[in-house]
């Protein structure tokens, strides 16, 4: 890594921030896509027959919770881990604990942000159910909570290497 | 608690009879009338019988009408039962009789006729003003132009109107046209998208002024029948759609004086309904000069009532047990002091599939497992004390029947379990009491934990929690092999049973006594017996010794299957995080005087809201996830196919049987 241009990653304070922005931002990105996905589709039901626009909603939101989860690995080292470290440390983070948290937030980032966007695929075929045979909208929310378990994981997983992450 | 035994039944009577038979056996609710269809390929049967004439055209027609007449009255009269008010108030109960009075629902039958008479005069009046409307909108560019608009010329004059693309530049096409063709071109008005012009020329100069136009793009504008000029068109177009509108408002006022009545035309849709069912189950029946014949399906249990409702007509019935190669429908029923709790268990199983007839009700397996783990998702003793509430009060004041009774007697039961284990795990609003009191109290408070919180990784919470997850699905999953054993006793498969199960238990002993004991030997001893015994069922030495080394593969999908139940910590651990991260987002601005705590209030409500609303869905998922994939494929045999008895199937009222009528079997 040539230290002209990266320089400023041999800093771990540096490094632990771009970790807590790549989940937030990465799964934000996965959601605005699913929820996006699961609108085109949806406002073609709406604009033939509005009644449905209760279950519609649900079923977009569902792939909204991504970036919830990246928000708060976000809060969590940014708001939190980081401050705690700082204020222990003399206000340094080392290098190893800067890739610690850069990695442990790299799980939500890249699992949030593809399981909202296959997720949002779902909800967007869901409409579809919605739409031919509305008894069944029950069906098409458990088949879009199916992808949200892999999200949850790696949420969890983010969240507790955070947590592990200690002051020297 | 069981799959209730069925008898096979077939009934020959009177035609004549036919209607009150048929009522009869609706109000008793508990008679399956099964379609003959096959029969009618038979040539031996079809020269017997041939299908009954029934009244299902009238019966279904009579039902869209007073269908599309609500709708009508919803969309022009907003006649609407909002879902909340739905769900808190019970329908109104009337008897069977009560529903069907004939001078009611032909009453009713004119209202909704009169009603869609109006919805199609609305409809009619709107299409009239849309057509208006683009006239309106064609003719107002031209409302600066005082030539009639049927005006075409005299003899040396030529008139004509027309467009220009946006593009073509009108004053070139003046010179143009004033200059080879002395002809006049006025622009009457102009938009973005179009150039609005008359042109006047010698009727002689008619090739040479239409090269001209042609060459900027002109186009005729045709006004077919009008009459008149542009102005005096606009007002009249005008004055028209005010009267449109003004007969709009009357016909909608008409619909809205039926709006009072909507409960009655509610009332008769039902008894349509029921009516319709009827015809459909008569649909199903055969017949044979005079007589008809039926045939399906009744709980054992009912057949005595039956037989006290036939004896009154002349009539020949048998009823038998199903033969072996039959699959009879399947009701499940419980009993005993925990019916109803179990029975609405029947929301999660109905969403799988039904056991087959000879399998075994799944209901009472289900219920404890399903209860607990949905509790210990959802571990939040306000969460649990909400959804217990909702789902009391929903139960209580609106009294709903069927999938949504289940729903709400579910959520009941699930919320007191999530009480529970929230005082278990130490979860109020996530960590409402310890923020609260740091950040408003400048005290360390704490909800009581009873005994380990899995956020708490000081005390080793998260791994002990999940090794309580994967206990529990051991227990489980142990018990669903029990009742697997079970099933193959009773169906008299005792050998079978205990080499099904039992080296497996003997299995999973080993690896525990390696663990805990210490020595390999353990586990290969395990190993060889699987070996040994699971290709009982294959045929020779070899056969047998090759079967059970290829089962050795099942042991991952008991691992797989044990590990799947972390989901039960890792749905609880990730609520509660969340939850808790909102509160400390709440916490952060509390310093501000005044706004501070409104702001912290805010951010409370909307972000528990989300969280609670956002868990149920995941947690109902995951917790039935749990009893279809893992438990069931341990002993569930489906699909059996459901028990669909003709029985008075209402929307907006309760059908009771108040006096001297069979008695209603729970179905």
């Amino acid at each position: 890594m040539p230290d002209v241009l990266f320089g400023f990653l041999n800093n771990g304070w540096v490094l632990a921030m771009l970790g807590a922005s790549l989940a937030v931002g990465l799964a934000c990105v996965g959601s605005a896509k699913g929820t996006g996905l699961v609108g085109e589709a949806a406002s073609g039901l709406i604009s033939e027959d509005n009644s449905k626009f209760g279950s519609l909603l649900v079923l977009q939101v569902i792939p909204g919770t991504q970036g919830l989860y990246g928000f708060v690995v976000w809060f969590v080292a940014a708001l939190i881990k980081i401050p705690e470290l700082l204020n222990a440390q003399n206000q340094v983070i080392n290098m190893d604990q800067g890739a610690a948290i850069f990695m442990a937030c790299l799980p939500i980032a890249l699992a949030g942000m593809l399981s909202a966007i296959a997720q949002g695929r779902v909800a967007a075929a869901g409409v579809t159910i919605i739409a031919k045979k509305p008894e069944a909208q029950g069906n098409s929310f458990v088949m879009c909570i199916v992808v949200e378990f892999y999200a949850i994981i790696s949420f969890l997983a983010s969240l507790l290497m955070i947590f592990s992450i200690s002051p020297v | 608690m069981a799959i209730v035994r069925m008898k096979h039944i077939r009934l020959v009577a009177l035609e004549s009879d036919r209607a009150q038979i048929l009522e009869l056996f609706q109000r008793v609710g508990c008679v399956q009338v099964d379609s003959q269809a096959d029969k009618l390929a038979d040539p031996e049967w079809t020269e017997l019988v041939s299908k009954p004439e029934t009244e299902l055209e009238a019966a279904r027609s009579g039902v869209a009408v007073l269908r599309n007449a609500l709708e009508a009255l919803a969309k022009y009269a907003d006649v609407k039962e909002s879902f909340v008010k739905k769900l808190f108030t019970a329908r109104p109960e009337m008897t069977l009789t009560e529903l069907q009075k004939e001078s009611f629902l032909s009453e009713m039958t004119v209202a909704a006729g009169e009603i869609m008479e109006g919805a199609h005069r609305i409809s009619a009046l709107a299409a009239e003003k849309g057509r208006l409307e683009n006239s309106l909108a064609s003719l107002s560019p031209w409302i600066n132009l005082d030539i009639p608009l049927d005006y075409t010329g005299s003899d040396v004059l030529t008139f004509s109107a027309g467009l220009c693309p946006p593009s073509a530049d009108i004053d070139e096409m003046k010179r143009l046209l004033r200059e080879e063709s002395y002809a006049e071109a006025f622009l009457v008005s102009r938009t973005e998208t179009e150039s609005y012009v008359a042109v006047l020329y010698h009727p002689g100069a008619e090739e040479e002024t239409a090269g001209i136009l042609k060459s900027f793009g002109f186009s005729r504008m045709d006004f077919k029948d009008i009459t008149g000029t542009a102005a005096h068109n606009i007002g009249q177009l005008r004055e028209r759609i005010k009267a449109v509108g003004r007969e709009t408002e009357e016909a909608k006022k008409i619909l809205l004086d039926y709006a009072p009545g909507a409960a009655g035309l509610r009332q008769a849709f039902d008894a349509l309904t029921v009516r319709l069912q009827r015809e459909e189950a008569a649909e199903r029946l055969l017949v044979s000069g005079k007589v008809f014949l039926l045939e399906g399906w009744a709980p054992e249990s009912v057949i005595p009532s039956l037989v006290k409702i036939l004896e009154r007509y002349e009539c020949a019935y048998e009823s038998r047990d199903p033969e072996p190669d039959e699959e009879p429908p399947v009701l499940l029923q419980s009993g005993g002091r925990f019916r109803k709790m179990v029975e609405s268990l029947s929301m999660v199983t109905g969403m799988y599939a039904l056991p087959k007839y000879h399998n075994i009700d799944p209901n009472p397996l289900i219920a404890p497992f399903y209860i607990l783990f949905f509790g210990m998702m959802y571990a939040d003793v306000a969460y649990g004390l909400v959804l217990a509430t909702l789902g009391f009060l929903v139960t209580r004041k609106g009294k709903p029947k069927g999938m949504m009774g289940n729903a709400f007697r579910l959520m009941q039961y699930c919320g007191l379990s999530a009480v529970a284990f929230g005082f278990v795990f130490g979860g109020f609003f996530s960590d409402i009491v310890t923020v609260l009191g740091s950040t408003f109290f400048n005290a360390e408070w704490a909800f009581p934990t009873l005994w380990v919180s899995p956020t708490d990784s000081a005390n080793n919470g998260p791994m002990t929690v999940l090794i309580f997850s994967l206990v529990l699905g051991a227990i489980q999953l142990i018990t669903g092999m029990v009742i697997k054993m079970y099933i193959m006793i009773r169906d008299g498969h005792p050998v079978a049973a205990v080499l099904e199960v039992v080296p497996w238990w003997l299995f999973f002993a080993s690896i525990a006594l390696t663990v805990t004991v210490g020595g390999t030997y353990w586990i290969f001893a395990g190993l060889v017996l699987l070996v040994l015994t699971q290709g009982y069922s294959k045929k020779g030495v070899f056969g047998k010794l090759f079967g059970g080394i290829t089962k050795l593969y099942d042991i991952t999908s008991y691992l797989s299957d044990v590990l799947s139940y972390s989901r039960l910590m890792a749905l609880g651990l990730a609520g509660g995080v969340i939850g808790s991260v909102f509160n400390s987002l709440g916490a952060m601005p509390a310093s501000i005087p005044v706004a501070g705590p409104v702001i912290f209030l805010v951010i409370f409500a909307a972000g528990h809201s989300f969280n609670f609303a956002i868990n149920i869905i995941g947690t109902y998922v995951h917790a039935a996830r749990l009893q279809y994939i893992e438990y069931f494929s341990k002993f569930y045999d489906s699909p059996g196919e459901p028990f669909k008895p003709l029985q008075a199937g209402t929307k907006y009222v309760d059908i009771v049987e108040r006096g001297e009528t069979p008695q209603k079997a729970q179905s």
